[in-house]
């Protein structure tokens, strides 16, 4: 999301010099101070670690039956699968399919790159081994998306709250973000331990092991990057009495504890980013864009923004969201394990000819230097 | 579906056309609900039988083998692919299209608002009481069993209504009288077969032990009675009728009405087949065409282009509304028969019972639903269902 994060000719405008000094404040949230807090910079997933920690320890829930903390926190992780992870792709589709405008603008995404998983899908359920080898692809670049969509995200939090970098603060930034998914996913190559072998049901092949060498260059590249990071932000304060919005700091700190954190603190980490991280923020912008895009008036106070999502058309988005992940993720794995297919492997082809198409095409629909675009992520 | 075959307070009102009749043939733009193919497939039980007819002549009174050798073991996989897809497509969407119905605007969420806003939850109860006690589940689902023939029978018969009028076969009120107690008979029949006889009443319905009312078989023996009497008085009106203004009944209405007297007459090995494709095939493709028809039309008349969508309801089908409408309908059937079972699948409820339950509770409230919001009565109804 957000792609002139990792926009290919690399400059991104920022909104000062577009937008006219005389324009009113652009409102600070992306729907509210709670719903961001909570669905958004990370507060949910810091806040059921907590509980998670505090009531199990050191151990993910892996059953309802267990006892009656894993029996809570199962039912929030199905209820943020199914609300927020597996809906958000769909978010996607409303946007390409959204306006008129949106739909010709991206017409090779809704049909020629929506095709080519038809065949990828075929291939999957017919040559076996290759949805193994689909879903580690997905698991490679999974970081990679998590991560751009956190920078985009908290660029618009910098953006909304006056924090505007100039082009090198900015490419420290980027390439901090970057080091960090370059070392993550090196260093799944690198080491076996750090690349799963099965991911629910579907056997992962594993890439490597390569040269050390190479975890070594990614990590010293990562803490270069970090050092330069931090030296930017202290500077920035001392220089321009800045603070980087903790909205934005937060976010970086969830992206990096997850990719950061090792064995049982990632899997919890990767228990509840799905829901409450990267699929709840992913929604809550498309809903305040689809939202912004009906007009809702710029300006408008938190509370009735807060009011509008929740209300008639903000539910009626995330229905059709809701319906549409459950179709993916339930009806085409049901549908195919009741004609002899294997539910877990239908299911990770899905996940992988989805994302396939998400990662790509959120890569060209969340531009911060298209105008419009900007306009309506950061008014 | 379609209630002016049941009017709720019993009192049946004659569906005279409120304009003559020549306007009203004149807006009958088309004489097919979608168009003959379609219809004689997915309305009137074209697919049902050809279905049926296939896995008979395969395999004969026996289940279809997967593993079987030669073209029986493709003809076994594409009958169970087609079951499938049948069941998402038509029968698990169907009962969505009643909500698509009544949530569709502000004027019907104001008009339905009892079956928006509060049968829901009654449903909902239901579903949690069902949950907890196996015998309330037991019940629900033995209940639902006899009220589906006779809602079945319902659509059946408005369904069959539309026929005749878009073909200008105008019922007198006593003859429209008659044709709808001959339906109520046979659903009288079926029904107290299910009261009296413990072969029609099974043990165990997808693994939840039903009860039996065990009702005395004088019950049976007076709707057989009943059932005669109607049949030979209907018979006898169409006969009447052709003699006396050389009018017929319409292929398509005596198609619907054979479907729905083989359904209820059938036993055994047929009546469990019929049941397997019955739902999907008749029952829930006859439902989509006429409510996905409805909601096209009604936002046709809205545009001013009522007559050209119904001529071209296929085409409009595919339109970006008609996907729009068909993704709707598929999803939330998904969730609600898929979905909500394989989440509670985790919490130590079998599947199959749960998706048996929905189906259940979902269709009491689609029962009462459907008779509200099909009305020929109504003006605005009638026009969009026959045009």
């Amino acid at each position: 999301m957000v792609s002139s994060t990792i926009g290919g000719t690399g400059s991104l405008d920022a909104p000062r010099e577009t937008t006219p000094k005389a324009a009113a404040a652009p409102y600070p949230w992306i729907i509210s101070p709670f719903i961001d807090l909570a669905f958004v910079c990370g507060g949910g997933v810091i806040f059921f670690l907590a509980v998670n920690y505090l009531y199990l320890g050191w151990r993910v829930p892996d059953s309802v039956h267990n006892d009656p903390a894993s029996w809570w926190l199962m039912t929030v992780g199905f209820l943020a699968q199914h609300i927020f992870a597996d809906s958000h792709n769909s978010a996607t589709y409303l946007r390409i399919w959204g306006s008129a405008e949106d739909q010709a603008r991206f017409k090779f995404h809704r049909t020629w790159l929506a095709y080519s998983t038809v065949p990828m899908f075929i291939l999957g359920l017919s040559v076996p081994g290759l949805t193994g080898t689909f879903v580690y692809i997905y698991l490679i670049t999974v970081f990679w998306h998590y991560t751009a969509q956190t920078f985009g995200i908290a660029l618009i939090y910098c953006y909304k709250r006056g924090y505007i970098m100039s082009q090198t603060e900015k490419e420290i930034f980027r390439w901090f973000m970057f080091s960090m998914v370059g070392f993550v996913s090196v260093r799944s190559f690198c080491f076996k331990e750090f690349s799963p072998s099965n991911f629910f049901g579907v056997d992962i092949p594993f890439w490597g092991p390569w040269n050390p060498v190479f975890y070594n260059i990614a990590r010293f590249l990562f803490i270069g990057m970090t050092v330069a990071f931090v030296i930017m932000l202290v500077r920035k304060y001392f220089k321009e009495n800045k603070i980087f919005p903790w909205q934005s700091m937060m976010l970086v700190l969830t992206v990096a504890g997850l990719g950061l954190s090792r064995d049982m603190a990632n899997a919890m980490f990767w228990f509840f980013v799905p829901g409450f991280f990267h699929g709840s923020q992913y929604l809550a912008v498309c809903l305040s864009y689809y939202l912004k895009e009906r007009n809702m008036p710029n300006g408008m106070n938190s509370w009735d923004i807060g009011k509008i999502a929740l209300g008639a058309p903000g539910l009626k988005y995330i229905g059709l969201v809701v319906l549409s992940g459950v179709f993916f993720y339930v009806g085409i794995p049901h549908f195919f394990m009741q004609i002899g297919f294997n539910y877990s492997l239908v299911g990770g082809l899905v996940l992988a000819c989805v994302n396939y198409h998400h990662f790509i095409t959120d890569a060209a629909i969340w531009r911060l230097r298209d105008p419009r675009c900007r306009k309506w992520l950061i008014s | 579906m379609v209630s002016s075959t049941f009017p709720l307070d019993g009192h049946s009102e004659p569906v005279e056309p409120v304009q003559p009749k020549a306007a009203v043939i004149d807006q009958a733009a088309s004489r097919w609900i979608v168009n003959p193919a379609f219809d004689t497939l997915f309305v009137f039980g074209g697919m049902l039988w050809l279905l049926f007819a296939i896995q008979i002549f395969f395999f004969h009174y026996d289940n279809p083998d997967l593993k079987a050798p030669g073209m029986a073991g493709v003809i076994a996989y594409a009958l169970s692919v087609t079951f499938f897809i049948g069941n998402y497509l038509f029968a698990d969407s169907h009962t969505i299209a009643t909500y698509m119905r009544i949530y569709s605007t502000a004027e019907n969420r104001k008009r339905f608002h009892l079956y928006c806003y509060v049968l829901p939850w009654a449903s909902l109860f239901l579903f949690i009481c069902c949950l907890a006690y196996p015998q309330a589940a037991g019940l629900c689902v033995y209940i639902h069993m006899m009220w589906v023939f006779q809602h079945y029978v319902g659509q059946t018969f408005g369904i069959s209504l539309i026929y005749c009028y878009k073909r200008g076969y105008f019922f007198k009120s006593y003859e429209r009288e008659t044709y709808r107690w001959f339906m109520h008979s046979l659903s009288f029949f079926v029904i107290t077969r299910i009261l009296c006889f413990r072969d029609y009443s099974p043990l165990n319905f997808f693994g939840i032990r039903l009860p039996f009312f065990a009702v005395p078989q004088i019950w049976n023996e007076i709707a057989m009675v009943c059932f005669v009497g109607m049949s030979i008085a209907f018979v006898s009106v169409v006969i009447a009728k052709y003699v006396r203004e050389k009018q017929l009944i319409p292929i398509p209405t005596l198609c619907l009405i054979c479907t729905i007297l083989a359904i209820g007459a059938s036993a055994g090995f047929a009546n469990s087949l019929i049941w397997l494709y019955g739902p999907p095939f008749f029952h829930g493709s006859q439902y989509l065409a006429v409510s996905l028809g409805f909601y096209l039309k009604e936002k046709g008349l809205s545009e001013g282009r009522i007559a050209e969508v119904g001529s071209h309801l296929l085409r409009e089908f595919v339109s970006p509304a008609g996907l729009r409408y068909w993704g709707m309908v598929i999803s939330a059937g998904i969730a609600l028969y898929v979905g909500i079972p394989t989440v509670l699948n985790a919490y130590g409820f079998e599947i199959v019972i749960v998706a048996t339950i929905i189906q259940a509770c979902v269709n009491f409230h689609h029962f009462v639903t459907d008779a509200a919001v099909w009305r020929l009565k109504d003006p605005i109804s009638r026009k969009v269902l026959i045009a």
